[in-house]
C-alpha cells in the first residue's frame, strides 16, 4: 500500500519526496479539521480513478492590525468535496495553502462583480490580489479576505487568473457560509451562472444553502468539461 | 414611503454584487430613490443594506446623494466608513473633500488607502496637494507608494 500511495500521489498529484499523508494525500492543511471520517482507501480511489480540480487557498491578513479572516477552509473544502463527489463523481484537491500578510489588500476594492454590460472591470486591488498564489501549482486560487466593500464573495477575476474570493464574518458574512466556497468555485469551474430553480440548487442566490445542495445535469456536464478538471 | 422592488431587495440580500451592478446599469429612478432612502442611521435600516446602498450609489454617479453620504461618515464603523469614502471618491465629490480628509490620519491603513483612492479620483488641485502630502508624510510605505502612483496618473 505504501508504494502504491507514493506512486499514485506522484503520478496523479505530482508530489514526491517526503510526503505528508495529511497534506499531500488528503489535501488537508488546516489545524482545525472538521470531524469527518477520512478513508485512505476512498482517497486512493479518488486519486486513481476520478476527475479532479486543483485549488490553492490564500488567506490575506494584516497581522499588525489583527485583521485576520475568520474563515474555515477545511469545512469549505470538505463541503465542496461532498457536493462534487455526490453530484459529479469528481473531487477537489487542495494543492497548497498560504497566508499572505498584505495590509494593502485586507480590505480590497472592487469595481463590480462582472456580468454587467461591458464585462468585469478589474480594479487595481483585484489585479494585485489575483496575482497571489499563482506559483503554487493550481490554476484556480481561492482568496479568503477580511473585507471587501459590502459583499460576501465574488468569482469575477482578471483574464487568465482564475479564482474567486470569499468574505469573512462579521464584515462580509456570506449568506450561505457552509457552501459559499463551493458556490463561488462553481462559478469558476464550468463557468456556471446563477439559477433560480430548482430551489435546492447550489447556484441559486438563496440564503442558508446547505451541503445537500444539488447540481443539474447541465451544470455537472459543464463542471466535468472545465479545462482545469483533470481526467484520471 | 419609498417602495422597494423585489428585484432590488434580492440584490441587497445577495452575497455577490452582480445583481446590484445590473440594477445600476438599468438606472431606474425608483431604484435610485429606494437606495437613497437607505442612507440613514436608523434602526429600521439593515446595516448590510445601507452598506450595499452606499456601494451602489457611489457607482450610480448621481451627486444628489453626496450630502447624505457625508452625513453618515462620522458615525459609521470602519467597514462602512471605507465604503462611504470610496463612494464619495467615485462620485468625484469635491464638496466632500473636508469630510474625506477628516480620515487622512486614520490609524487604519485600509481607511487611508481609500482616502488616497478618493483623492485620486476627485483629482482637483487641492485633492492632488493632499495626495502629495500623503506621498511625503504617511507612515506607511504602501500608502506613500499608492499616493505616488495616483499622482503619476495625472
Amino acid at each position: 500500500m505504501a508504494t502504491n500511495v507514493r506512486t499514485a500521489v506522484a503520478n496523479r498529484l505530482g508530489k514526491s519526496g517526503t510526503l505528508s499523508l495529511k497534506k499531500d494525500v488528503f489535501g488537508v492543511y488546516s489545524n482545525v479539521i472538521p470531524p469527518q471520517s477520512r478513508s485512505l482507501l476512498r482517497q486512493m480511489e479518488l486519486i486513481q480513478t476520478k476527475p479532479l480540480v486543483r485549488v490553492v487557498l490564500v488567506t490575506v491578513t494584516d497581522t499588525a492590525a489583527n485583521k485576520i479572516p475568520n474563515s474555515q477552509p477545511q469545512r469549505d473544502l470538505d463541503n465542496a468535496n461532498t457536493i462534487y463527489q455526490r453530484e459529479c463523481d469528481a473531487w477537489i484537491y487542495c494543492q497548497d495553502t498560504r497566508t499572505r500578510d498584505r495590509p494593502d489588500l485586507t480590505v480590497f476594492d472592487q469595481n463590480d462583480c462582472g456580468g454587467v454590460v461591458g464585462g468585469h472591470v478589474v480594479s487595481d486591488d483585484e489585479d494585485e490580489l489575483f496575482d497571489l498564489g499563482r506559483d503554487l501549482g493550481a490554476n484556480i486560487v481561492c482568496y479568503y479576505v477580511f473585507s471587501a466593500t459590502a459583499f460576501g464573495g465574488c468569482a469575477a477575476h482578471p483574464p487568465g487568473r482564475r479564482g474567486f474570493w470569499v468574505g469573512s464574518p462579521p464584515n462580509n458574512n456570506p449568506a450561505s457560509p457552509d457552501v459559499a466556497f463551493a458556490h463561488e468555485l462553481t462559478h469558476v469551474v464550468g463557468d456556471n451562472a446563477h439559477v433560480s430553480t430548482p430551489a435546492d440548487n447550489l447556484m441559486t442566490k438563496a440564503k442558508g444553502k446547505l451541503v445537500s445542495s444539488t447540481l443539474t445535469p447541465a451544470q455537472q456536464t459543464r463542471i466535468l468539461a472545465d479545462p482545469d478538471m483533470e481526467q484520471p | 414611503m419609498t417602495v422597494m422592488s423585489e428585484e432590488l431587495l434580492e440584490a441587497l440580500e445577495a452575497d455577490e454584487s452582480g445583481d446590484l451592478d445590473a440594477i445600476i446599469e438599468q438606472r431606474r429612478p425608483e431604484d435610485f430613490d429606494a437606495l437613497r432612502s437607505l442612507l440613514r442611521l436608523d434602526p429600521t435600516v439593515e446595516p448590510s443594506h445601507r452598506a450595499k446602498a452606499i456601494y451602489a450609489l457611489g457607482r450610480w454617479g448621481d451627486p444628489a446623494v453626496v450630502e447624505a453620504i457625508q452625513d453618515l461618515l462620522p458615525d459609521v464603523e470602519e467597514a462602512e466608513r471605507i465604503g462611504a469614502i470610496d463612494a464619495l471618491g467615485r462620485l468625484r465629490a469635491e464638496d466632500a473633500l473636508d469630510d474625506i480628509l477628516e480620515h487622512v490620519d486614520d490609524e487604519s491603513v485600509s481607511v487611508r488607502k481609500f482616502v488616497a483612492r478618493a483623492l485620486g479620483r476627485i483629482n482637483t488641485p487641492r485633492a492632488r496637494a493632499e495626495l502629495s502630502k500623503l506621498e511625503q508624510t504617511d507612515p506607511s510605505d504602501y500608502i506613500r507608494s499608492l499616493a505616488s502612483k495616483l499622482l503619476s496618473r495625472g
